[in-house]
């Protein structure tokens, strides 16, 4: 990664670690990630090999600060706890930590964790906690063939409350077939009990072929996903919650510092089976795609310059247009937009000499605004991320 | 040389798929004519378009030498015909090319309706017809059934009809012996001045036009100066050619023969099809028979999808032109669509093919407008002028009345599907002219039709109401006097150019609205409220409205969610290209054909 945007850049820019770890019980009925299920998973031997990547591929973030660690799935929350502390502990020693500190996030089913495995969490230096809560109706839970009810959901979000997570995250699903804004609205209301620091709330997309869909289960009409969308936001606002990402809200200095990260465009490096990383190679993006795990497990380590990678991982380098556009893509799908100064430093122009047109178009539209140095999106814009992205994509 | 009386020229009158092609590929191999490697499938449709399609555009002529089982060797000119009702005239002159015909009837089929035109045509022209049943490998072929056919239908006498199978080479060689038997040689007066008739011409880029002829009298030989008769243009003969089946030069076309003149001739407007070719230095008395001007009668304005495209598209016009002495096209400017050309075919087909090769060939998105039919417009004061595009028609109140071109359509169905097809043609504004049972299951029946129901969907309609088994011919037939009017859509209160259309008054609330509800189903939701209405003048008659969107935006997008995201707005992107933008509407290609979609 020898670059000189990026060398002037990397007091600034801090980076993270995304770790996959593949293993589901079973899948839910709408879920398209890359998921395992196998008793024999060897997750000893998975979290050497995890180490070991971090050790060969980190080389190229030697001095970067890091500020994340992302534990994702899969179902990271079937890894033993004393596993994941080797992982923090090795990636902790490796790399210099951001002057903020390092925010170490585990995705977290209910039904996976007891207070024990909870506790064995914070042990192992997990200081965030997102739980998978997805709705508090039993019914609805059932039908999404999710594992748990809202007993156990509850149990779980005390738990780890109890045993010391500060910073909690909860997920809802909306949208299932025949339910409405109310419906929903008591769902957010039976999540506000807990007070957590951050909220996610997703609109259920189904895919062509997910089970969910072959079952007869459908979502309700855009116009319906809307409302609710937008009665979310200002039921959450009312609470204190920014809305900050399209499906993201945060009460103040809560957000993920993590997902930031990604939609600012920063570099994060991911590791394990199916683990995507996004590097930076000459003021271009560089997706890399590890293999699925067993080929993950047994392929040599390789450099094919500048980078570092598992064979058998797909790299893709965009093209600095797409690059660029990515960016905007991301960055317009948060409050916070995309700064100028960042943009610059990145692509050595302005947005205003890459985008302008498009840019004062959507601003005239109302859907983009240029505050304190930054190009954001209002909150219909926000609605309408995708379009807005589709208008900066270059012809 | 071979001596006029060892001469046969003839063609293969087919309908599409009863075997025209394969019996032509057969005849060449059995002459000899082609190498192993050539004897793919459908040698003489040359253009990839055509071989898709599996019709002959244009005429194409091969020159096969035939050892007969007289001993004598005879030169055999096989003229193909354009294989498509668009093309009637050109079938005509080439059919006048010949002194025979073969008429090749798929014998699991039975008789069809172009066929039976063309044969007409064949038989107006004085042709010897051999009739072929083919496909008689098959365990469907009803031979007693299409004899019938033939007999009663065209009224041929099918005792000496050759059984074949033209895909197992079965009785090719007997449709060889038939042909120099039953067909007459050319009469030939080689010392009379010099008349030819041009049968096709196209342009080639290194030799300039082409022209096929076949020499009805005299000699034509290189050097001499030629002399075209309607352009009176004259030019020095650079070289003669014939196809056997590959391009041969040759030192002269005596009378009887076919082939293909070269002057250097760059504008193929000059040597059109049914002209007549003489000497510049004795000149035939008069101009052979039959000759007419052809001109397109449908229009339909070509737009880029790109305006950046506009040279790129006139300049491919340009180039379809030289090839093509039928298209026509003029500058043409949409509020809509911003510049593009209005062009004029001769039919729907050949719209079809030339939008095909605009985008295939030259690589030209293009927006394509409804197509649309010439109509006459006579103003109070007596005067009279042309329309091609319905958005020009002026206002009732100034014009006194308008005329549409009629055609003469011949519908051959089953007996069953009279009753729907004569429905069909009542809704379309037909009038009948005669209803005929030639045999006891086809029904023949004829109607005068507005050309502008036929470009719009006539033809589909009437292929599903009679489940594909209707065939359909049609000559035009002049115009009438109707009550025409200009249906404006308005999106958002601004009239679209490009949707204007021109409908009888009777049925225009119904077709204001039916076009309201289908572009409510093809242009998709947007950021904002999309108002589609009919109007008459300032009379809003329809309206339908597209609801805006509330959101458009995915869920999730992390790790794989990003690049899967951003390849699907590139891929958006792209398909953009094909929407246009009316002021902050973007509006689909397909919706300008909308009109043609219409359920009524």
């Amino acid at each position: 990664m020898v670059n000189v945007c990026v060398e002037k850049l990397k007091d600034s820019v801090d980076f993270g670690i995304y770790i996959h770890y593949p293993l589901c019980r079973r899948r839910c009925g709408y879920c398209d990630f890359a998921t395992l299920r196998d008793p024999d998973f060897p997750h000893v031997a998975y979290t050497q090999r995890v180490l070991q990547e971090a050790e060969f591929r980190g080389e190229q973030f030697k001095e970067w600060p890091l500020r994340s660690i992302y534990f994702g799935g899969g179902s990271p929350s079937l890894w033993a706890s004393r596993e994941m502390a080797q992982v923090v502990a090795g990636l902790r020693s490796m790399f210099t930590i951001a002057r903020d500190g390092v925010e170490v996030t585990v995705e977290c089913n209910p039904q996976d964790v007891g207070r024990r495995e909870l506790a064995g969490f914070v042990e192992a230096g997990i200081n965030r906690l997102s739980v998978g809560a997805q709705s508090f109706d039993d019914e609805m839970l059932h039908r999404l063939t999710r594992e748990h009810d809202t007993k156990r959901t509850r149990r779980c979000i005390m738990d780890a409350r109890k045993v010391g997570f500060e910073n909690l995250s909860i997920d809802l699903i909306y949208g299932l077939r025949g339910q409405d804004t109310d419906h929903h609205l008591e769902q957010l209301e039976q999540l506000l009990a807990f007070t957590p620091e951050h909220v996610s709330v997703y609109a259920l997309t189904l895919a062509a072929e997910a089970p969910l869909r072959k079952a007869g289960e459908g979502v309700v009409d855009d116009d319906a996903s809307a409302g609710m969308l937008l009665a979310t936001v200002d039921f959450l606002g009312t609470a204190g919650y920014a809305h900050y990402e399209v499906s993201n809200f945060a009460q103040e200095g809560r957000t993920s510092a993590h997902n930031e990260g990604v939609w600012r465009g920063r570099p994060y490096l991911g590791l394990g089976a199916n683990a995507h990383s996004m590097l930076w190679n000459q003021g271009r993006n560089v997706r890399c795609a590890n293999p699925e795990s067993s080929r993950y497990m047994n392929a040599p380590m390789q450099r094919s310059a500048p980078m570092f990678h598992v064979r058998g991982a797909e790299l893709e380098e965009l093209s600095t247009g797409a690059s660029r556009h990515e960016m905007l893509m991301l960055g317009m799908r948060t409050r916070r937009g995309v700064k100028e100064s960042e943009y610059e430093a990145r692509f050595g122009g302005t947005m205003d000499a890459h985008f302008g047109a498009a840019l004062n178009q959507l601003q005239a539209e109302g859907l983009l605004r240029k505050d304190q140095g930054a190009w954001c999106p209002s909150t219909h814009g926000m609605f309408f991320a995708d379009a807005v992205a589709l208008r900066l994509a270059s012809p | 040389m071979t001596p006029a009386h060892r001469i046969r020229n003839f063609s293969i009158i087919a309908h599409i798929d009863h075997g025209k092609s394969t019996l032509a590929d057969r005849l060449l191999d059995l002459c000899g004519a082609l190498q192993e490697r050539e004897r793919r499938e459908q040698f003489l449709d040359k253009m990839e378009l055509e071989r898709e399609r599996g019709i002959t555009i244009k005429a194409q002529s091969v020159r096969l030498e035939y050892k007969a089982n007289d001993g004598e060797t005879y030169q055999l000119n096989l003229i193909d015909t354009p294989g498509h009702v668009d093309f009637q005239y050109e079938v005509s002159r080439s059919l006048a090319a010949c002194e025979g015909a073969l008429l090749v009837v798929d014998a699991t089929q039975g008789v069809q309706a172009q066929t039976v035109a063309n044969v007409y045509m064949a038989i107006d022209n004085d042709l010897e017809i051999v009739p072929v049943l083919n496909k008689m490998d098959l365990a469907s072929a009803d031979t007693e059934r299409v004899k019938e056919e033939i007999e009663e239908i065209i009224g041929l006498d099918v005792s000496e009809a050759l059984p074949i199978s033209a895909k197992e080479g079965k009785g090719v060689a007997e449709v060889l012996e038939a042909i120099v038997q039953r067909i007459p040689p050319p009469e030939a007066d080689l010392e009379a001045p010099l008349s030819a008739l041009i049968f096709d011409s196209w342009y080639d880029n290194f030799r300039g036009v082409m022209i096929l002829v076949r020499v009805m009298a005299g000699t034509l030989r290189v050097r001499e100066m030629i002399h075209l008769w309607s352009s009176e243009a004259e030019y020095e003969v650079q070289e003669i050619g014939v196809f056997s089946p590959h391009y041969e030069k040759v030192d002269e076309l005596r009378a009887g023969e076919v082939g293909v003149v070269v002057g250097g001739i760059k504008e193929i407007g000059e040597a059109k099809v049914g002209d007549t070719l003489t000497h510049a230095h004795r000149r035939c008395e008069a101009r052979l028979d039959g000759f007419k001007e052809i001109k397109p009668v449908v229009f339909a304005g070509l737009f880029p999808s790109d305006s950046k495209d506009y040279g790129a598209l006139r300049e491919a016009l340009e180039k379809l032109k030289l090839n093509d002495g039928s298209l026509t096209f003029e500058p043409e400017t949409s509020e809509a669509l911003g510049f593009g050309f209005r062009c004029g075919f001769l039919g729907l087909l050949h719209m079809e093919i030339m939008q095909e090769r605009l985008e295939r060939e030259h690589d030209i998105d293009l927006v394509v407008t409804a197509p649309s039919v010439r109509y006459r417009c006579h103003t109070a004061d007596g005067k009279m002028f042309e329309i091609e595009n319905p958005s020009r028609l002026p206002a009732a109140g100034k014009l006194e009345f308008v005329e549409e071109p009629y055609i003469d359509a011949t519908i051959h169905i089953p007996e069953a599907y009279v009753g729907q097809v004569m429905k069909l043609c009542e809704e379309k504004r037909g009038i009948q002219k005669s209803l005929q049972y030639p045999s006891k299951e086809r029904v023949v029946v004829s109607y005068e039709l507005p050309l502008a129901e036929l470009v719009a969907d006539f033809y589909d309609k009437l292929k599903s109401a009679t489940r594909g088994y209707a065939s359909l011919d049609y000559e035009m037939s002049g115009f009438r006097r109707n009550k025409l009017i200009k249906l404006d859509i308005l999106v958002n209160g601004d009239p679209l150019d490009a949707l204007a259309m021109i409908c009888h008054e009777d049925t225009s609330y119904y077709r204001g609205r039916d076009l309201c509800r289908k572009l409510k189903e093809l242009i998709p939701r947007q950021m904002i409220e999309v108002a589609i209405q009919a109007a008459i003048g300032t009379k809003v008659i329809a309206r339908t409205t597209v609801k805006a969107l509330r959101k458009n935006v995915t869920a999730k997008c992390y790790g794989g969610d990003i690049s899967r995201k951003r390849k699907l707005l590139e891929k958006q992107k792209k398909g953009k290209k094909r929407m246009k933008q009316f002021g902050s509407v973007e509006i689909p290609q397909e919706a300008f054909l909308a009109v043609l979609k219409l359920d009524s």
